[in-house]
């Protein structure tokens, strides 16, 4: 396939075949010859002082090398707050925190140890539920909370339980909600849930005899684990090296600093030797970090023509007993709280609240699935109220490319996006006024909808980088510094790269592909925030021009024509005007060799740099410009609800985004149909349960449901507009996390455009659903049963 | 009740693999007390994971060929203790005993039934699983062994509670028997975000003797036994008189439980769900 | 320790076990087979699928010792399988996974379907498949992906 029309193509990701035959090595495959095994001992209290640790009946299992407890490791860790112990020191926090970890030759010997290690604790007054703790006199989760450091930007208050407040106001919301004819209030609630990585966390640490540390984890941001230990054990970034093989599932588990400090403590306690962690699944759902518990009480005032006057939002993130991303996702959740909507008075309310629950961090989403939870489903209620339809309502208050601005301040520029285009659209693919038919009377259907938008949440900063390599035969290699976790960003950049050279795709290698290592690979800030393609791309686009202008530098001495004049492509260069003269790049690839022995140049190494264009910090009323593109999409669903037993059936999926550029088409409607049901498992099933002293009820893959096969038994379409976006590679935007944010909202939707019903609480499941139709619409179900009961007289009667 | 494995290893214990139900029979008098029979082995390993049990021997039943058939001789069916649920998933089994067929179909999933047996889901004894009210509404019995005797009890108060089954330590199920009659039968279990079901229903209609069992499961301790003689069901009469009095009988005498799965009031409501639904599929008639 | 013998992906291999191990650990550890996942180490989420005499189990429910004479297949081991590569070149071609982990389970479930019921329509695929666990969300692409196999497996003789 000639390279020029690879972009747009369906191109499978360049490892699937180590993935069908399962020779990919994540992290999980690798151990080293001297590794030792660490098993965590965790607490059986919410809140707890720690009296004493008794650990010498666990020294004497055979094969036992050591017991570490929070004091041998007096660091603090943490990405924004530094909230975070290595093992619990004075109190534990959560039930579940560590509080010691056993190190022995083997895992069954670590497992016997773990049971004879001897915690006495006093246990204190837990705080359970988010708004008991912004209360006065609630229990404090850090008492010290005033000697944590923090990143620039987020302020925990001493004193109290809020880890970070985060403010945005835009004209005076009082005066519009006094303006509106309609006015929606209520309460919105989403419960804790898990990432679920396939793949749970595991570290290897090596904290090595001659002062590095050196080590192997599932992660999706290297270089920011690398800093963050740095920073946490006060060492120079060239004294750390983290490998990052492809992981198994990040979804931002894994973004930031996992556990790697205490993996790498634990080695140098063990005598220098490697040491390799695994998490059981219950200790990943109970011991690891979740997503936030959110809670939103909202406020919107509407003119009687449908237009968006005001929106007041106050948003409590339950960050769990450290706040680790989750101070950034609540101040995310609020810049962006309007949605793709120009809102005329906003004034969002955004806190980070610390309980003695599961920590919380980033998500796939990044406090997006929350803010259009509430959003979304209030455009439909006013929608009803104002006898409008779901689509007008929204055309009207959306932004507009070129002129709208955002309540943060932020220019909405005109290459952003088509977000009128994406409503139509997906209005169009679900055939949103058709109301259909269910296939029995207690059985109805219902079509919804909800926009989505999201930027990058970074730092203003936020850089990416970039290297390309000519080998001698003319294959190329390409370093940048996202990994891979199946999102196919390294897929993407080969694509891109081949495209460049024009090349087939298969002269490419990413580097990345089987892991990106701090020492080899090319900066990213991170791999998060669907920024990988975007930010790696650019930077990828200008290596290849630096790559190509030594290529033409040489070209030009043995041509004898002007740099200007030469052009490269299908693996040549090649003089424009005199195109009979011409030579395979392979020839430049280590400097070029006349006939005569002499050279000229050296290897081709390509650089490129990208640093966000104009980005700045936030101010304290939440304004600023600090995104470097929004990608605008819409999800819409027809459901089937049984009105007898609360389930909901989905019919239909629609998935519409404005992606700029399609570049892997493959990837990204790989993205659009794994983000449908991965927001369908947060929508219908998924919820971590506690119970009354912050136990987890549901640790296991059991009786915390995650989508299956026999889930999926409906159509889906999904449609990507190519509105390009100026600056970014070939137009593009990205899309990772956009999939899965209006999954909840449009099935709340066609929930109550079929029904009437409110929804307020995830998940949407059975029970829940039946007992919010007995509580707003018992007729509902009564008048179903009946018809249901009717149905049995015609089948059996005699 | 927290079901969270935190361990990847299982506590330690000497392995036996007798030949023939003699030799197990044997092993089973001496070591009984410290020991667990394991059959398809998952309940065993399961339970082992967790630490809630930590025999010093596990006495597989892998070996012993008789245990491993299944025989159906037209009076009665009978399941060896170390056959797969996935071996009873065939056509005659549907044919001859669909209850049974039915609540195979939804335990687990296929590759677990490659490994489990009908009998280790039964000594699991929790209150959720499938082979319990499929049995009993089957009127099975169980084929009891010890060494120098052998008994057969109804499957009826075999399992008297969580973890609980009527068994001595010295004795083991060999088969389970289940009488052949002419039967209509269905299984049905709601199950939602959760592998478990909150709420089953085994119907057992042998309707040339105007009989029924019926049998709901998973929303009590143990599951509850109704027949049509509880609720005086008239055979002759109309369909939906009885069907008041079978709901009136379940208002009235059937209390769900408030769990991790869900609430006592959901549950009743989607029992009688059930319960119709099962009714409706049983009791259809073919219209000439 | 124990030593016993089984043929894995068409090698025969002695090891030394303890009775309590279970047969996931062996396969991964001691014998290196690491295309064998698993994820919640329970009997749920189907990544340590293995096919033991042609049969799908989940190997972290299984000792090691009830493995003794017989014969384990891993993804590794289907490569060889003419059939089974087709199977493994319509997941790529279809692009039915992303980031992988529980791609080896889903091929190796997916021949075992396609081979007893080459004519098997959608719902007895599901069903098949329910015993697995995908969190990336690619069973479109499998459904997908399975469907156009499904012709390799109808002219060649049950294995």
């Amino acid at each position: 396939m000639t390279s020029n029309s690879i972009l747009g193509e369906k191109i499978p990701q360049v490892d699937s075949w180590l993935k069908v035959t399962g020779t990919l090595r994540y992290n999980f495959d690798i151990s080293l010859p001297d590794m030792l095994f660490a098993k965590l001992v965790t607490s059986k209290y919410a809140h707890a002082k720690i009296k004493s640790i008794d650990f010498e009946d666990a020294l004497k299992v055979p094969g036992v090398v050591a017991v570490a407890t929070g004091k041998d490791f007096p660091y603090r860790l943490g990405i924004y707050v530094s909230d975070r112990d290595v093992l619990a020191i004075d109190k534990v926090r959560w039930v579940g925190h560590p509080v010691a970890a056993v190190i022995a030759t083997d895992i069954g010997a670590a497992e016997e140890a773990v049971e004879k290690v001897v915690v006495d604790y006093e246990p204190l007054e837990p705080v359970l539920d988010i708004e008991k703790a912004l209360e006065n006199d609630s229990p404090l989760v850090h008492e010290h909370l005033g000697e944590y450091s923090s990143f620039p930007g987020f302020k925990p208050i001493p004193g109290t339980n809020i880890a970070n407040e985060f403010k945005l106001i835009k004209g005076n919301v009082d005066e519009g909600l006094q303006q509106s004819s309609l006015i929606i209030e209520d309460t919105f609630k989403m419960p804790q849930i898990s990432h679920a990585t396939m793949e749970v966390q595991n570290t290897i640490g090596y904290w090595r005899p001659d002062g590095t540390v050196e080590v192997w984890s599932s992660v999706q941001s290297p270089y920011a684990t690398r800093f963050l230990l740095s920073k946490s054990l006060g060492m120079p970034l060239n004294k750390i090296v983290v490998h990052a093989p492809p992981i198994g599932g990040g979804f931002g588990l894994k973004a930031g600093l996992g556990w790697e400090a205490l993996v790498a403590l634990l080695s140098r306690k063990a005598g220098n030797k490697p040491v390799k962690l695994t998490l059981s699944r219950a200790e990943q759902m109970i011991a690891a970090p979740s997503r936030d518990l959110f809670l939103a009480k909202v406020k919107a005032g509407f003119s009687k023509e449908g237009k968006f006057l005001a929106y007041k939002a106050e948003f409590f993130m339950d960050a769990g007993a450290y706040a680790d991303y989750t101070v950034n996702v609540s101040r995310t959740s609020g810049y962006s709280a309007e949605g793709a909507y120009e809102i005329e008075n906003v004034n969002v309310r955004s806190l980070a609240v610390y309980t003695n629950k599961i920590p919380t961090t980033a998500m796939r989403g990044f406090g997006h699935p929350e803010n259009h939870w509430p959003l979304e489903q209030i455009l439909d209620r006013a929608a009803h109220e104002l006898k409008m339809d779901p689509v007008s309502i929204r055309r009207i208050n959306l932004l507009k490319p070129g002129k709208s601005f955002r309540a943060t301040g932020e220019r909405v520029r005109e290459d952003e996006g088509d977000p009128e285009g994406v409503l139509k659209t997906a209005a169009e693919l679900i055939q949103i006024e058709k109301v259909e038919e269910s296939s029995a009377p207690w059985l109805v259907r219902g079509k919804g909808l909800s926009m989505l938008v999201k930027a990058p949440s970074q730092p203003s900063n936020a850089a990416a980088s970039a290297i390309v390599k000519l080998n001698e035969d003319g294959t190329i290699d390409v370093i940048t510094g996202t990994g891979s976790m199946g999102q196919g960003t390294p897929t993407g950049l080969a694509m891109i790269a081949a495209k460049e050279f024009g090349v087939p795709l298969e002269n490419v290698k990413v580097v990345q592909t089987e892991g990106v290592d701090t020492d080899r690979n090319a900066y990213t800030w991170q791999t998060v925030g669907s920024r990988g393609l975007f930010s790696d791309g650019i930077a990828l686009l200008r290596a290849v021009d630096d790559a190509k202008d030594q290529i033409r530098t040489m070209a030009s001495v043995v041509f004898k024509v002007p740099k200007d004049d030469l052009e490269i492509s299908d693996g040549y260069v090649f003089s424009k005007s005199h195109p009979w003269v011409k030579k395979e790049l392979k020839e430049f690839a280590n400097g070029y060799t006349f006939d005569d022995g002499t050279c000229i140049g050296g290897p081709v190494i390509g650089r490129g740099s990208y640093a966000p264009v104009l980005n700045t910090f936030l101010d304290e009323n939440g304004h600023g410009s600090n995104t470097v593109f929004h990608t605008f999409g819409a999800t819409a669903v027809e459901a089937e609800i049984n009105l007898i037993t609360g389930e909901i059936k989905i019919i239909k999926a629609v998935q519409v985004f404005d992606i700029g550029k399609i570049i892997n088409l493959m990837g990204l409607i790989a993205q659009a149909d794994g983000g449908f049901i991965m927001g369908l498992g947060s929508a219908l099933f998924e919820e971590i349960k506690f119970d009354d002293s912050g136990w987890v009820l549901n640790p296991n893959l059991t009786h915390y449901y995650i989508p299956r096969i026999t889930d999926i038994n409906f159509e889906i379409k999904e449609k990507f507009l190519e509105t390009p976006q100026k600056d970014g590679p070939f137009g593009a935007r990205g899309i990772g996390e956009h999939v899965m944010i209006g999954v909840a909202p449009a099935i709340a939707n066609a929930v109550y455009n079929a029904t009437g019903v409110k929804i307020n609480e995830l998940p949407m499941n059975a029970e829940n659903i039946w007992r919010q139709i007995m509580s707003q619409k018992p007729e509902l179900f009564y008048k179903a049963f009946q018809n249901f009961e009717g149905s049995l007289k015609e089948v059996t009667a005699k | 009740m927290s079901f969270g494995s935190a361990y990847f290893t299982l506590p330690k214990f000497k392995y036996i693999k007798p030949r023939s139900v003699d030799e197990l029979l044997n092993y089973l008098s001496e070591y009984g007390s410290n020991a667990k029979i394991m059959s398809g082995g998952v309940g065993v390993i399961a339970f082992m994971k967790e630490r809630l049990i930590s025999p010093d021997y596990i006495i597989s039943l892998s070996d012993i060929p008789e245990l491993k058939k299944v025989k159906n001789d037209g009076e009665t069916f009978e399941i060896g203790a170390n056959v797969h649920l996935s071996e009873l998933e065939y056509e005659l089994v549907r044919k001859t005993v669909p209850t049974l067929f039915k609540a195979v179909k939804n335990i687990a999933d296929p590759t677990i039934r490659n490994m489990g047996t009908l009998v280790g889901d039964l000594a699991e004894a929790i209150p959720w699983a499938d082979a319990y009210p499929a049995l009993l509404s089957l009127d099975a019995s169980l084929e009891v062994m010890k060494k120098g005797s052998s008994k057969k009890v109804p499957v009826n108060g075999f399992v008297e509670g969580l973890g609980q089954i009527n068994l001595k330590e010295d004795e083991f199920i060999s088969k389970i028997i289940i009488p052949v009659r002419k039967m209509r039968g269905t299984y049905l279990k709601f199950a939602n975000s959760s592998e478990y079901g909150l709420a089953t229903v085994a119907l057992t209609y042998l309707y040339e003797e105007e009989r029924f069992n019926l049998v709901l499961g998973s929303i009590t301790e143990k599951p509850i036994v109704i027949n049509n003689a509880d609720v005086n069901w008239d055979f002759k009469s109309d369909l939906s008189k009885n069907i008041e009095k079978l709901n009136a009988y379940i208002d009235s005498n059937v209390n769900p439980v408030d769990d991790l799965l869900s609430s006592s009031k959901f549950r009743k409501n989607i029992i009688k769900y059930l319960t119709l639904r099962a009714i409706k599929e049983v009791f259809s008639y073919e219209r000439n | 320790m124990k030593e016993i013998k089984l043929k894995v992906d068409g090698v025969i291999m002695k090891v030394n076990i303890d009775d309590n191990e279970i047969l996931l650990d062996v396969l991964r550890n001691k014998l290196g087979i690491r295309s064998v996942k698993a994820a919640c180490w329970r009997g749920e989420c189907g990544l340590c699928t293995v096919l033991l005499n042609g049969i799908p189990v989940k190997s972290c429910m299984m000792l090691a010792i009830e493995a003794d004479g017989q014969e384990i297949i891993t993804a590794q081991g289907l490569y060889s399988d003419e059939r089974a590569r087709k199977l493994m070149d319509s997941f790529v071609k279809h692009g039915a996974m992303q980031c992988g982990f529980c791609t080896p389970a889903f091929i190796l479930t997916s021949h075992y379907i396609l081979n007893k019921y080459p004519d098997a329509d959608d719902e007895k695929i599901n069903e098949g498949l329910k015993s697995l666990i995908c969190r990336c969300g690619t069973y479109f692409q499998i459904k997908e992906a399975i469907k156009e196999a499904k012709k390799y497996y109808d002219h060649f003789s049950k294995s």
